[in-house]
């Protein structure tokens, strides 16, 4: 057998898709030929780096958008006979069953539709056909609702602030943990009252997180994840929003407030993990807006830019090592009028469950396996079914895990720039 | 509880918005990573999955179950972003240079116990992997990402791009084959690979804890 033909080999050879004859042949080509073999090496290589590349997560304000997109758009089972067809045009099998006026039909009310909106997006037309009002009479007591929970948002912000402030920035040492640590526990500036709302506050938020995570044990690293991408104050929710935007994003802060009383008690002993976020902003002139600058400058204390502004009025994440955090704040003080909320939250304890807790699934997802092999005719696809999902909660907490370290090791700041 | 695709397609069906917002659920990483992949940026990729999970909600009453919920919804993924590329070439406006995105926003791998450098270095590879995917034709890119990013097997792929085995087969080695040709001229991003995955053995996070 010729090189040629064996490269032509080695992409399923790859991909264990080659019948056992022609890996043989494969097998015994390149541990022969040693241009085949550097060949095959490569090619396994690059493959392998982009399996490598880290899955990408939609924005945290994606599911909400998508859903008040939904929500006015009819029901599938009303707009059924016209949306059927397009579906079925889609997925070709009976496109040639299809009459040719609907066809022409069809293409002239796209075509007319696509144009007439400004994206091409059908689902803008079909809020403009009216459909969006039920939307706007669910808003109304969803509002209610949402101006409790920011006010106890708020509250707990407060609480945060009153927590760290500015000039404590040291954060990996004890001391400041238990400083901190203490400080929340014995604050006799903050008023009872507003205490009880932000415990009640976050005594409610159990049941939104209990609500939409069935994956039970998975759970707390899921929330440790979403918290992350939380956004920053006036950027989340505007009015009139459903209560599914509600949901995901003052929860995230509720929960935080309750996290971080009951992790005060563990901080104090053990207060060496810590996440720590800050939210800083500066005033400055315009013409040094630029991401080169940003990106320059967070590179010089070995970090980077995680994201741009979106919109104008947005802010720049940036992630700094804890360790050079504190020089990068006072860089940023130097360069302007700037104003710095930081908190911090230990997460040794988060971490050590999160990783338990999913080397318990690992060990799981080897026994199904080992399993799935011994008795390989009985009952696969249940097998499979159990597996899948187990495989499902250990990317969630894998991602967590991740999450949670690339929290300790970096700092998140979060950048206004006036 | 766990229900099922086709239960939560059926329940769709019967107008529960709730069950497709579970579907969302399931598959809005996947469709997301898929289009950011493909585009290159975050503002296309939040368009084009959301053009997506729309265009599948319409089209959810046609959908007989006749392939698995998520190969379809691979198909009609895969349709709205070469439409989309499609379109754009036709208008000739962005070329793809333009449309990645200066600080791709990624996640860590999810073995997260690396120096502060090693992430550095890392994302910087990751951002060279991604300029070498978004040189490949649509095609090789896209069967690409479905493979090695999305780990969907060629029978998966051959149904959701309405293809044979044969044709995902040749397609798949020779978008590798130009991919590694791509990855070599960038030089060192073989070598650093290697090198980090060589560390990467070694200090395998969870080891700490067995």
């Amino acid at each position: 057998m010729q090189c040629r033909d064996i490269c032509e080999m080695l992409s399923p050879y790859i991909d264990g898709m080659l019948e056992s004859s022609q890996v043989v042949q494969v097998e015994e080509h390149i541990a022969g030929c040693a241009s085949c073999r550097l060949e095959y090496e490569k090619l396994r290589a690059a493959v392998e780096m982009v399996r490598g590349l880290p899955e990408v997560l939609p924005p945290v304000e994606f599911h909400d958008n998508l859903r008040r997109k939904l929500q006015s758009l009819p029901k599938p089972s009303v707009a059924g006979r016209q949306t059927s067809l397009i579906c079925r045009l889609a997925w070709g099998k009976w496109s040639k069953t299809l009459a040719v006026a609907a066809v022409l039909f069809l293409s002239v009310c796209i075509t007319t539709l696509w144009y007439d909106t400004h994206n091409g997006l059908l689902p803008d037309v079909a809020q403009q056909y009216g459909s969006s009002q039920s939307v706007a009479d669910r808003g109304e007591p969803g509002d209610d609702k949402a101006v409790v929970n920011e006010q106890a948002q708020e509250t707990a912000r407060e609480q945060n602030m009153l927590e760290v402030k500015p000039n404590e920035l040291s954060n990996s040492s004890n001391k400041a943990a238990q400083e901190t640590g203490q400080k929340v526990l014995s604050t006799p500036s903050v008023p009872t009252p507003e205490k009880q709302l932000a415990l009640r506050g976050a005594g409610d938020a159990p049941a939104f997180v209990v609500g939409d995570s069935n994956l039970g044990s998975a759970a707390g690293g899921e929330k440790q994840m979403s918290g992350d991408y939380v956004q920053p104050e006036g950027q989340s929710t505007g009015g009139g929003e459903s209560f599914f935007t509600m949901m995901a994003a003052p929860r995230e802060d509720l929960q935080d407030t309750a996290s971080q009383v009951e992790n005060n008690d563990v901080q104090t002993n053990k207060g060496f993990s810590q996440d720590s976020d800050y939210t800083a902003t500066l005033m400055l002139s315009p013409q040094t807006n630029t991401i080169a600058d940003w990106s320059a400058t967070a590179g010089r204390y070995g970090g980077f830019v995680e994201a741009e502004p979106q919109q104008t009025g947005g802010y720049w994440m940036l992630r700094i090592p804890t360790g050079s955090v504190d020089g990068f704040l006072v860089e940023l003080t130097n360069l302007g009028q700037a104003e710095i909320q930081s908190n911090t939250r230990g997460v040794a304890v988060d971490l050590q469950q999160a990783e338990e807790q999913l080397n318990l699934l690992r060990e799981q997802e080897n026994a199904l396996v080992a399993q799935q092999r011994n008795e390989q005719v009985v009952s696969e696809t249940a097998v499979d079914g159990e597996l899948a999902a187990l495989r499902q909660q250990i990317t969630l907490l894998e991602r967590a895990v991740a999450d949670l370290q690339m929290n300790i090791t970096f700092a998140k700041i979060n950048l206004y720039i006036k | 509880m766990h229900l099922t695709d086709e239960v939560l397609v059926q329940k769709t069906k019967n107008g529960d918005l709730d069950a497709f917002d579970e579907l969302v659920r399931r598959y809005e990483g996947k469709i997301y990573g898929l289009a950011y992949r493909f585009m290159g940026n975050h503002a296309d990729a939040s368009d084009l999955a959301q053009d997506t999970f729309i265009r599948v909600y319409q089209a959810l009453t046609g959908f007989r179950g006749d392939a698995a919920f998520s190969t379809w919804l691979y198909r009609i993924a895969t349709n709205v972003c070469r439409d989309e590329l499609r379109k754009r070439h036709r208008r000739r406006s962005v070329s793809m240079d333009e449309m990645i995105d200066l600080s791709p926003a990624n996640m860590p791998a999810a073995d997260g116990s690396y120096s502060p450098e090693e992430i550095v270095q890392r994302r910087e590879m990751q951002r060279q992997v991604q300029l070498c995917l978004n040189e490949l034709s649509d095609d090789h890119r896209l069967i690409l990402i479905m493979r090695e990013i999305q780990g969907l097997s060629y029978e998966e792929i051959a149904t959701a791009l309405q293809c044979s085995m044969g044709t995902v087969k040749s397609r798949i080695s020779r978008a590798r084959s130009t991919l590694k040709d791509r990855m070599s001229k960038q030089g060192e991003l073989l070598a650093v690979t290697e090198r980090l995955n060589t560390e990467r053995g070694k200090n395998n996070a969870m080891s700490r804890h067995l």
